[in-house]
């Protein structure tokens, strides 16, 4: 505080007049002026200014915020449609809630068949369908003793005639298969844009509706994998262990969040594949680990990070920050819980979290993001 | 303190909860600041309600880079000195050309501070501010209640007690200034 300060009583006046609403014209323009002449003039006048207001939270108030926020709706009630709005949302929010809580159910969906034969009656066909909700993982022992691990967020089925003739299941998700071998009755997976054809393999399928891109990768023995493309033949790709084949779609299937009811593309507007890649000699636990406790990552990017741990987790994740979904971690995550896993995020990198009641969201942390930034121009 | 980030951005999601629940944190606080400066539980109380009515019907719109708290509070700062000038305008009927380039000076001299938030907000402020009145002499504090907390204009208060205007006003002003010399003591950025 500059005690030092010398104002004239006059001034003194003046501000003991503004303070109290008094001032008229020429004393507003006297004192205006005095204001403009030092900083430390606008200064003393400020902090005399802001202990008054200050001092008036000494007066004793009634305000019930529960009371007024009633009030304050009376006011908004023009406001009405978009308030419904919001019920819709949290309603919508509510149900996928309800639908996550449940840990596995087993949906037994008679389909007609086609008839058989000349036979008029309809042989029915029992459909098993295996979910595997967000935040859960699970293991399937197939009837000929082949392994499923299905991947958060994903679906299996597969009829009820398997392994009578054939084997063939479809996915909509990710799963990592261990197919016993059975020359007579290849192992089929059918997705969305694939149909993957094996005999006795080790593989990790991934084709989840929301994402641009559907992946196959080998990890032993041999699979074949035939790509559909519209109104064109299909194309046909053998791959050996250690690849990865990538197809990039123009658009996702399923375009939509859990707060908005999920749409699918009607069969016309199907998204077809731009890009079919293959690439060699690729880690293949860094694909599979996710069934194991201990998960792998390598330069991942956050964006992607991000989806794997709102199935595995079945959270929200949101950026506040689009830059933040370019940083990439390395790294094992073994048993953590979602808060270690963010708290580590949140050391490694200049991200922030909060966690709010339905969602977490990140956000750049700018102190660290410009001690960094420091640090890279000086290189 | 909660940060209240988030929750800006469930409201500019359109989430009407988050709306109600950022109103039940900071409505009170905000409220003593408007009452603070417009002196009527009434008009403060409807700064508030404009303020979040119009966060809520312009959150598409509303940018809000850095603190949402500061926000607020600068908003209901600006509107609640506002307030004041346009009654003071047509109280005095002053000449609104001058007065207005005036008052910005005096505006900007005045303008919301981060700190402020800070004073409202801590439990012990108001523990400063009572022991800070109960040390003032017996007049000057009986001088400062009339004018602080019962509404008292200083020609009201000079009748009423039977002295001079100028008397009340530096008795005011004499108040004020140990009130800051407490307040700094707790909050050093006030100067």
């Amino acid at each position: 505080m500059r005690k030092d300060l010398k104002v004239p009583e006059e001034i003194n006046l003046l501000i003991a007049k503004a303070i109290t609403e008094e001032l008229d014209v020429e004393e507003l323009l006297k004192l205006a002026s005095w204001l403009r002449e030092d900083e430390a003039n606008a200064a003393y006048f400020k902090s005399l200014a802001d202990s008054w207001i200050i001092s008036g939270l000494g007066k004793e108030a009634v305000f019930e915020p529960v009371k007024s926020f009633e009030k304050l709706e009376n006011k908004l009630s023009a406001d009405k449609k978009q308030r419904k709005e919001a019920y819709i949302i949290k309603l919508a929010k509510w149900s996928a809630a309800v639908a996550a809580g449940i840990t596995l159910f087993i949906l037994g969906t008679l389909i007609p068949h086609p008839d058989i034969k000349g036979g008029d009656k309809y042989i029915k066909s029992l459909t098993t369908e295996i979910v595997s909700p967000l935040g859960s993982r699970t293991r399937i022992m197939l009837s000929d003793g082949s392994e499923v691990w299905l991947n958060a967020g994903s679906k299996l089925k597969y009829p009820d005639c398997y392994n009578v003739s054939e084997r063939t299941v479809e996915l909509d998700g990710e799963a990592f298969f261990n197919v016993i071998s059975d020359k007579e009755k290849p192992f089929i997976v059918k997705t969305f844009g694939m149909t993957i054809k094996a005999l006795g393999t080790k593989f990790n399928v991934k084709s989840y509706p929301d994402e641009l891109t559907e992946t196959a990768i080998l990890v032993e023995g041999k699979i074949e994998v035939e790509v559909k493309k519209k109104g064109k033949d299909s194309e046909f790709y053998t791959l050996n262990p250690n690849q990865k084949l990538v197809v990039l779609n123009e658009t996702a299937r399923i375009i939509g969040t859990e707060e908005i009811p999920v749409k699918r593309f009607p069969e016309k507007q199907a998204p077809l594949p731009v890009k079919i890649n293959i690439e060699s000699n690729i880690k293949t636990e860094l694909y599979t680990s996710w069934k194991e406790d201990r998960w792998i990552i390598e330069r991942e990017p956050l964006s992607s990070l991000v989806t794997s741990l709102e199935r595995r987790y079945n959270i929200k994740i949101r950026f506040a920050d689009d830059e933040l979904m370019d940083y990439k971690f390395t790294g094992t995550i073994s048993n953590e819980t979602i808060d270690q896993i963010l708290e580590a995020i949140r050391l490694t990198a200049p991200v922030r979290y909060v966690i709010t009641k339905d969602s977490v969201v990140l956000y750049t942390d700018t102190v660290l993001k410009n001690k960094f930034q420091s640090v890279i121009t000086k290189k | 303190m909660i940060d209240l980030y988030p929750i800006w951005l469930n409201i500019k999601d359109g989430d009407y909860e988050s709306f109600e629940q950022l109103f039940k944190i900071l409505s009170r606080p905000l409220f003593r600041y408007a009452l603070a400066i417009v002196k009527d539980d009434q008009l403060a109380e409807e700064i508030v309600h404009d303020v979040f009515i119009n966060l809520w019907n312009n959150r598409n719109k509303i940018i809000i880079s850095g603190s949402v708290r500061s926000y607020l509070y600068r908003v209901v700062h600006n509107m609640a000195v506002n307030h004041i000038i346009r009654q003071k305008r047509k109280k005095n009927q002053i000449e609104i050309k001058i007065t207005d380039e005036t008052w910005k000076i005096i505006k900007e001299t005045c303008s919301y501070d981060s700190f402020l938030t800070e004073a409202i907000e801590a439990e012990e402020t108001q523990k400063i501010i009572s022991e800070a009145i109960n040390e003032l002499p017996e007049q000057c504090r009986q001088i400062f209640i009339m004018s602080r907390y019962d509404g008292k204009q200083n020609d009201e208060i000079s009748s009423a007690l039977d002295i001079s205007i100028n008397t009340v006003r530096t008795q005011l002003f004499r108040a004020i200034k140990k009130i800051r010399e407490r307040l700094s003591e707790k909050f050093p950025d006030l100067l």
